[in-house]
């Protein structure tokens, strides 16, 4: 799942059906494990998936004023892909493990922390927002995603040649350097 | 500050990761060695019970006789590394697989031997890519140097490691949840008995361990228990421990110090710079958001599992996050159960629909829109949730609610009174 879903951004029912296939289980056992898992993505997300945590040694530590600014600076509201699909911007309530450096976000893979002040969230902005090198020749629809159930997907960084999603290639393909579970056992 | 030299993590502020060369200079795979060539499985196992060395993920079991509780029969046995880091304020493990690979990595090794184990899993939470990566990397250079493998050190001995990276889910943080997901099934936990000692990872005898606890295995095998007996409080708080210092300090990060050395005000004023602003404490959660939270009257209290206990707490895996005066106790309770409301598996219901009712009666008492009998509901939420479901969670998720109406009513009092919440937001 993670390996297709690193092909197509996301993962459509169809290629959940093929995984399915591929490994000898049930359509609806692989579909249980996409809508349970917080990285694993029902719906298209941005090519950058911004998650900021609002738990709890965040939340004191600004998290709240770090969510509004980036929502603010990208003019969508947690939960929202922006208009030209760029950037998903989602409130999280899960922790990372970076409570040390709080406030923080993930970037896709990457962790952008101590986001405590004003300057290093404008730099973030400037980073995330469209019209940036190598970010601009992006053709993916905008959709809305679940802000609850959605999550950074683990191979996003490269961008890549977006296929449509009834044309479901196999899931076989190049392994990404970074995420995919070991061959002994699936998802 | 006392004068001690940290163990698991000896360069502090260190980020980059030690590699083999590195890690080998300074001592790293010589215990390794010594059990795989010297000593016997049940050598080690002794060895490791008689340091005292208990779980360093939460539940503080005794790392050794989880061990022993693994039948000694034929065919395929597992060991489980817990890397699904997932609680909130916890950030030790991330450090130590990020910067210190190889000594997770000779913990592990040195597990699954004495349990009779060829393959050692290291379970990672799908973010921690980092870590992951490093993990990975390491094991090959372990890998190419005949640490891991076939006929380890010329041993005769088959030991591996493999790392799976999970997908976002608290709940593989749960030993049995952990398995499932292992296995390619929706992560829910298991009902027990069997324990996994007994029927684990496909239904053979596995031992699962938390990151810290095998990082602490590698120091007893070299230097011996008498020697960690040394450090904490014999004979049941021994070694060192990484306290996971957050919230409301000037200073949060990773403090490595023996159990039991330190108060938790100590460690907030010594080393965590006191509190921002100047503030007060307010509550201290000693084990992340799954211990109940201890008022100010309680700081006095020694950082070890059973001092944290009497004190009404658990120490867990010792991530304290410290609030001031100036948070509002319901929203961070509210806060802690959104939490646990996502997480919850499902699978039991007093867990699912109990956390999601004690979410949303918060939120009401929050915004000022609850009732007196809003706060009885609560508790009697709490004590239907608690002890009826199958794993920790769903008595974790009472904690917050449980020790906030006790210690800090006045809170709720006051939402009742005024309507409305008495702090700033969070977002000023």
């Amino acid at each position: 799942l993670k390996l297709a879903q690193a092909e197509l951004g996301y993962l459509p029912p169809a290629a959940v059906a093929e995984v399915a296939d591929l490994v000898g289980v049930s359509h609806a056992a692989a579909h249980e494990l996409v809508t349970f898992y917080s990285m694993l993505h029902t719906e298209r997300v941005g090519r950058q998936v911004v998650e900021v945590c609002v738990q709890l040694p965040c939340a004191v530590r600004g998290a709240e004023g770090l969510l509004r600014q980036l929502a603010e600076g990208l003019a969508i509201s947690p939960g929202e892909t922006t208009p030209d699909g760029l950037v998903t911007l989602l409130r999280t309530h899960e922790c990372y493990g970076a409570c040390h450096r709080a406030p923080m976000c993930r970037v896709n893979d990457e962790y952008v922390e101590n986001l405590g002040d004003k300057k290093a969230v404008s730099n973030l902005l400037k980073r995330l927002k469209p019209g940036e090198a190598a970010l601009t020749t992006d053709s993916r629809q905008p959709a809305a995603v679940d802000g609850d159930a959605a999550g950074a997907d683990g191979t996003q960084q490269e961008p890549t040649s977006q296929p449509p999603a009834v044309d479901v290639p196999t899931a076989g393909g190049q392994r990404s350097a970074v995420g995919g579970p070991k061959p002994e056992g699936p998802p | 500050m006392i004068d001690f030299q940290p163990i698991l993590l000896p360069q502090t502020r260190r980020t980059e990761p030690m590699w083999l060369e590195e890690y080998r200079a300074g001592g790293g795979y010589a215990a390794w060695r010594k059990a795989v060539l010297e000593m016997s499985p049940d050598q080690v196992i002794e060895e490791v019970k008689a340091s005292g060395l208990r779980g360093r993920g939460g539940a503080g079991f005794p790392c050794g006789m989880k061990w022993s509780f693994v039948p000694k029969v034929e065919g395929p046995k597992y060991l489980c590394c817990n890397a699904d880091e997932s609680e909130p304020g916890t950030f030790k493990d991330r450090e130590l697989m990020e910067v210190y690979p190889h000594e997770v990595i000779e913990g592990v090794a040195i597990g699954s031997y004495a349990i009779g184990a060829e393959i050692g899993f290291i379970y990672i939470r799908g973010e921690y890519v980092t870590a992951a990566d490093r993990l990975d990397h390491a094991i090959g250079e372990a890998r190419k140097a005949g640490l891991l493998g076939r006929n380890v050190l010329g041993s005769g001995k088959n030991v591996d490691i493999l790392v799976f990276r999970g997908a976002g889910a608290y709940i593989c943080g749960e030993e049995t949840a952990l398995l499932e997901s292992l296995e390619g099934r929706r992560p829910m936990p298991r009902s027990r008995p069997p324990f996994p000692a007994v029927e684990g990872l496909y239904a053979r005898p596995t031992a699962v361990n938390n990151v810290e606890t095998l990082a602490n295995v590698p120091h007893i095998i070299a230097r011996g228990s008498e020697w960690y007996n040394t450090i904490g409080v014999a004979p049941r708080n021994t070694g060192p421990k990484i306290f996971c210092l957050s919230g409301c300090v000037n200073n949060p990060g990773n403090y490595e110090l023996p159990l039991g050395a330190l108060t938790f005000r100590e460690l907030i004023e010594q080393y965590g710079g006191g509190i921002l602003g100047g503030r007060k404490v307010k509550a201290v959660l000693p084990a992340g958001i799954s211990a109940p939270a201890l008022p100010d009257a309680a700081l006095d209290t020694k950082m070890d599992y059973d001092s944290v206990q009497q004190a009404g707490s658990m120490l867990g895996s010792a991530s304290l996050v410290v609030l001031d005066e100036s948070v509002c106790a319901v929203r961070a309770a509210s806060r802690m159960l959104e939490f646990f409301r996502k997480e919850s598996c499902g699978k039991c219901t007093p867990c699912r629909e109990g956390t999601m009712w004690l979410h949303k009666t918060l939120l009401r008492l929050e915004e000022g829109k609850g009732s007196q009998a809003d706060l009885d509901l609560l508790l009697s939420l709490s004590g239907e949730i608690s002890g009826k479901v199958l794993c920790a969670l769903g008595d974790f998720a009472t904690s917050p609610v449980t020790s906030t109406v006790k210690h800090f009513r006045d809170d709720y009092e006051e939402h009742l009174r005024l309507g409305r919440c008495p702090y700033d937001p969070w977002d000023a």
